[in-house]
């Protein structure tokens, strides 16, 4: 259709809003309500037209386009009508410095003056300089305010970690309260009081640590003023470079934009543009990356242990002192523990120094301890291959999800949307879950029946009508007769469970679908960890429901394709090397990631890579410091199977080095062929070759914008009940606050606050 | 006496019914407790800062136990012009105190409502769901008064 906008005809689809065309064309119509994803809520009205034939303005926000509309967004009528809403505003809002007819020469005074208790003007306003009412006033040339000031003297926010909340420079927007309810489904901000008393607060004027706020930090984002403003950037000058990267935290790969000056990290932000993120982040993406890369306790230089005591020490003195007792040490009695934090590059780094220079086959990493690491176990010891590959975004579409455990950020943000759609949430365990709120009715399994609660689930599916989609499926037969045997009244019991309860839950499964399941580590994990995959699995298959594996590590699926490639992938294998670590079987030991500790040192030489002095760095001989994700970039594989990539976002801080480059440095010293690499690309490129995962559609390598590649999919059968090999596993700490040693939660006061705080 | 929780029993668990738990919960305490507000959201599946932004919204919620009498003078326009601001006055200056407040024995709260749709009556006075029509601030002695003698028909 056409519309014709400031007398120019433009072609335009339905459904969008006069705002859209005019952003499209570049017509600058001031809005301060409207935000991203949310729905328009026509608030501000700064945004208002008029269109030909009709009385009076309408909002261009919330005004779709209508064949043939003729539409004016300025003219000195709307100008009026704008600048006297804004004046409005602005009664309300400290503007002195807004109107101040000196404000271009003021600042360069501004930088000391913002420590102040009150702001009462631009420049005592942290926000200076990223306020969008700033823009607006320029825009509309402000240059008095016609109604007498009211200053609403609220007290600060101080007492919360991360940000600060001041209800005097407020504008009500709703951008926070909105988001905080639309997208994050928390709602912990609302607006309270009536009229002209309106603030967003909470409930009681609590803090947020007592609101159930999760510190995700969209509502500072969202927030067009400074009524919500990050602590840790307060006094610091504007940005004078932005750099995307892939958060390293965790498993779900969120884009992240991070604002330096100077070379230094202020702070990071997500990107609107990250495909799994879409703009939004957790507490660690938005505020603790700044935290974890200048945290205090950072390794800053090589450390050798002399007399006792760790000492800085040069590059140079410390791999060559590695590279000679690990060319000294038998193959058999050197362990290595790996990390699935590390980039693709390091990874494949790690694996071939291993193989090539160490020669042994005790490596391990957390990904063989991953959920999908178990379901490929599963498919290993019967004969198939489960596809790992998902997409996050599919969770949405599920009518009926089943979570077992905590869930990540991103993915509860799914969940939290399908429920919105009407789907139905079993939360079964996580009492402390943020996704609480959207669950009728949670379930508490007692711990190891899981397995018994699944495959009673089957029982019930396959004697009614339905035998869900699985009628076909190789195994059918073998595993209806298995279900036979199984007693639906003694294993709701064994659950804790009333019978009509569990088969409600049964029908719920078969007529609301599709059905989501999300797992994390603990799932498979334990001695009753192979049977709840199995029982697992075949449910899934017998309803054709969408396995969600989450894994915690940021690169645990990348990981595990390459410690596939070399047939390091096998989680008993791994176990076993785990509890060798801790019964100190190893007389060399090179710690790259996070292992369970012996209350004592065991082994006779440990080198420990790691970025801050903790945990192993007691008993290391030589502590390797290595950079953050910020620092090092590289190609990271997220739990869906989603290749990114991205470059360092600044340099590594102090002598720190990528965990690729220690490799090659101490590969070379080694006098191994095959690791001169100018960079993570040339890495990638041999990685591509060697681990056909990641190989793109033409057969090079994959881009950043790929998906791991995975073996054709066989026709899965049912699988037969397994059991777990090998005694009791050390607990590996599955904690995506934990990183490269650092156990945010506990190190980091505002975070610990929020874990330790969170009653919501 | 019934409590929050024969309330909350009997009431539904949808977010709709959230002003019905409020305004019984407010009959039957007087007042919404601080601590109700976290059980009720939790009942509807809301967060207790909606539920604070509902109840902090309406007149009629209060978080403070109220007075044995609530007197209400109707501020609406009809009342406005018939002078219903000196009636307020002459409570507020009777009583000592300001509207949203409650005297210090306990006996009285005052407030002030904007419009409560009986203009033709105008100005009037509700003592606990009690209208005294055409008031005048001569009658502000004589409906305290009548509390302060008469319990029962309040």
């Amino acid at each position: 259709m056409k519309v014709i906008l400031d007398g120019i005809a433009v072609e335009v689809a339905e459904k969008t809003t006069i705002l859209e065309v005019a952003r499209r064309q570049g017509i600058y119509i001031p809005t301060l309500c409207d935000y991203g994803r949310l729905a328009p809520p026509t608030a501000c009205r700064l945004c208002i037209v008029s269109i030909k034939g009709r009385r009076g303005v309408a909002p261009a926000c919330g005004t779709y386009v209508e064949d043939g509309m003729d539409v004016t967004t300025s003219d000195p009528e709307i100008d009026r009508m704008r600048r006297q809403i804004l004046e409005l505003l602005l009664s309300e809002h400290p503007s002195a410095c807004l109107i101040c007819t000196e404000k271009s020469t003021c600042t360069d005074y501004k930088a000391t003056i913002r420590k102040v208790g009150e702001v009462t003007g631009c420049v005592l306003c942290p926000n200076n300089g990223r306020c969008e009412l700033q823009t607006v006033v320029e825009k509309l040339k402000i240059d008095r305010v016609g109604f007498p000031a009211v200053y609403r003297d609220q007290p600060v926010h101080r007492e919360d970690p991360f940000f600060e909340r001041n209800a005097n420079l407020c504008i009500l927007c709703g951008r926070c309260v909105r988001i905080c309810h639309d997208v994050r489904g928390a709602s912990t901000l609302a607006f309270i009081n009536r009229g002209s008393r309106t603030l967003v607060g909470t409930a009681l004027d609590k803090p947020l640590l007592e609101s159930g706020c999760q510190f995700c930090g969209a509502c500072v984002d969202a927030c067009p003023t400074g009524a919500l403003f990050e602590k840790g950037v307060k006094y610091e000058p504007l940005p004078d470079a932005t750099r995307r990267t892939i958060c390293g935290f965790c498993s779900q790969g969120c884009q992240l934009d991070l604002e330096l000056r100077d070379g230094r990290l202020l702070s990071s932000s997500p990107a609107e543009e990250g495909p799994v993120n879409r703009g939004q982040a957790c507490v660690r993406g938005r505020f603790l990356v700044r935290e974890a890369v200048h945290h205090p306790g950072r390794v800053l230089k090589p450390l050798i242990r002399k007399n006792g005591v760790l000492e800085a020490a040069g590059w140079d003195e410390a791999l060559d002192l590695v590279a000679e007792r690990f060319a000294a040490a038998k193959p058999d009695e050197i362990g290595v523990v790996g990390s699935a934090q590390d980039s693709c590059e390091d990874v494949y780094l790690l694996h071939k120094l291993v193989r090539d220079g160490l020669g042994t086959r005790h490596i391990a990493g957390p990904e063989a301890l991953s959920p999908q690491a178990r379901l490929l176990a599963l498919g290993a010891a019967q004969g198939f291959a489960p596809g790992l590959n998902f997409s996050i975004s599919d969770i949405g579409r599920a009518r009926t999800i089943l979570v077992f455990g905590s869930v990540l950020p991103m993915v509860g943000l799914e969940i939290h949307q399908a429920v919105r759609r009407g789907a139905r949430l079993i939360l079964l365990g996580g009492q402390e879950s943020p996704l609480l709120r959207c669950a009728r009715s949670p379930i508490l399994l007692p711990e190891g029946s899981e397995s018994t609660f699944l495959s009673a689930l089957s029982r019930i599916l396959n004697e009614g009508a339905v035998f869900g989609d699985g009628n076909g499926t190789p195994g059918t037969a073998e595993f209806k007769s298995r279900l036979h045997d199984i007693k639906v009244a003694a294993a709701a019991s064994a659950c804790g469970l009333a019978l009509d309860k569990l088969q409600t839950l049964a029908q719920l499964l078969e007529k609301k679908r599709p059905t989501a399941f999300v797992f994390g580590p603990e799932f498979g994990e334990g001695p009753g960890g192979p049977a709840n995959i199995a029982a697992l699995w075949n449910l899934a298959l017998q309803i054709r429901g969408l396995l969600v594996p989450l894994a915690d590590e940021s690169n645990a699926r990348g990981a595990l394709a390459i410690a596939r490639a070399f047939g390091r992938e096998d989680a008993a294998e791994a176990e076993a090397l785990y509890r060798a670590v801790l019964e100190g079987a190893f007389k060399t030991l090179f710690i790259a990631g996070p292992a369970p500790k012996p209350s004592a040192r065991l082994a006779e030489f440990v080198v420990v890579r790691d970025g801050v002095l903790g945990g192993y760095a007691e008993f290391a001989d030589v502590v390797l410091p290595a950079a953050t994700f910020a620092e090092s970039g590289g190609t990271f594989v997220n739990v869906e199977g989603r290749l990114q990539s991205s470059a360092p976002a600044i340099e590594p801080r102090g002598e720190s080095r990528p965990a690729w480059r220690i490799a090659c440095d101490l590969a070379r010293r080694m006098g191994l062929p095959g690791f001169d690499f100018p960079g993570p690309a040339e890495i990638f490129a041999e990685l591509a070759r060697a681990v056909p995962a990641f190989l793109g559609d033409g057969g090079a390598p994959a881009d950043s914008a790929a998906v791991l590649r995975e073996p054709e999919t066989i026709p899965a059968p049912f699988a037969a009940s397994a059991v777990s090999p090998g005694g009791p596993a050390p607990a590996l700490d599955h904690n995506p606050d934990r990183y490269r040693g650092l156990a945010m939660d506990r190190e980091i006061r505002s975070l610990a606050l929020v874990r330790g705080g969170n009653h919501g | 006496m019934i409590d929050l929780h024969d309330i909350l029993k009997e009431s539904g668990n949808h977010q709709r019914d959230l002003l019905g738990i409020l305004h019984r919960t407010q009959a039957a305490l007087g007042f919404i407790p601080a601590e109700a507000v976290a059980t009720i959201a939790k009942h509807v599946h809301l967060s207790a800062s909606e539920v604070f932004g509902v109840l902090t919204f309406y007149k009629s919620f209060s978080l403070e136990p109220k007075g044995e009498f609530t007197i209400t003078v109707c501020l609406g326009t009809a009342c406005h012009v018939r002078g219903a601001a000196e009636i307020a006055g002459a409570f507020e200056r009777t009583l000592g105190l300001k509207a949203g407040e409650t005297t210090p024995d306990g006996k009285f709260s005052f407030e002030t409502a904007n419009c409560l749709g009986c203009c033709a009556i105008g100005p009037f006075v509700v003592v606990n769901g009690t209208y005294y029509p055409c008031a005048t601030s001569r009658t502000v002695e004589a409906i305290l008064d009548l509390c302060r003698g008469d319990k029962a028909s309040a």
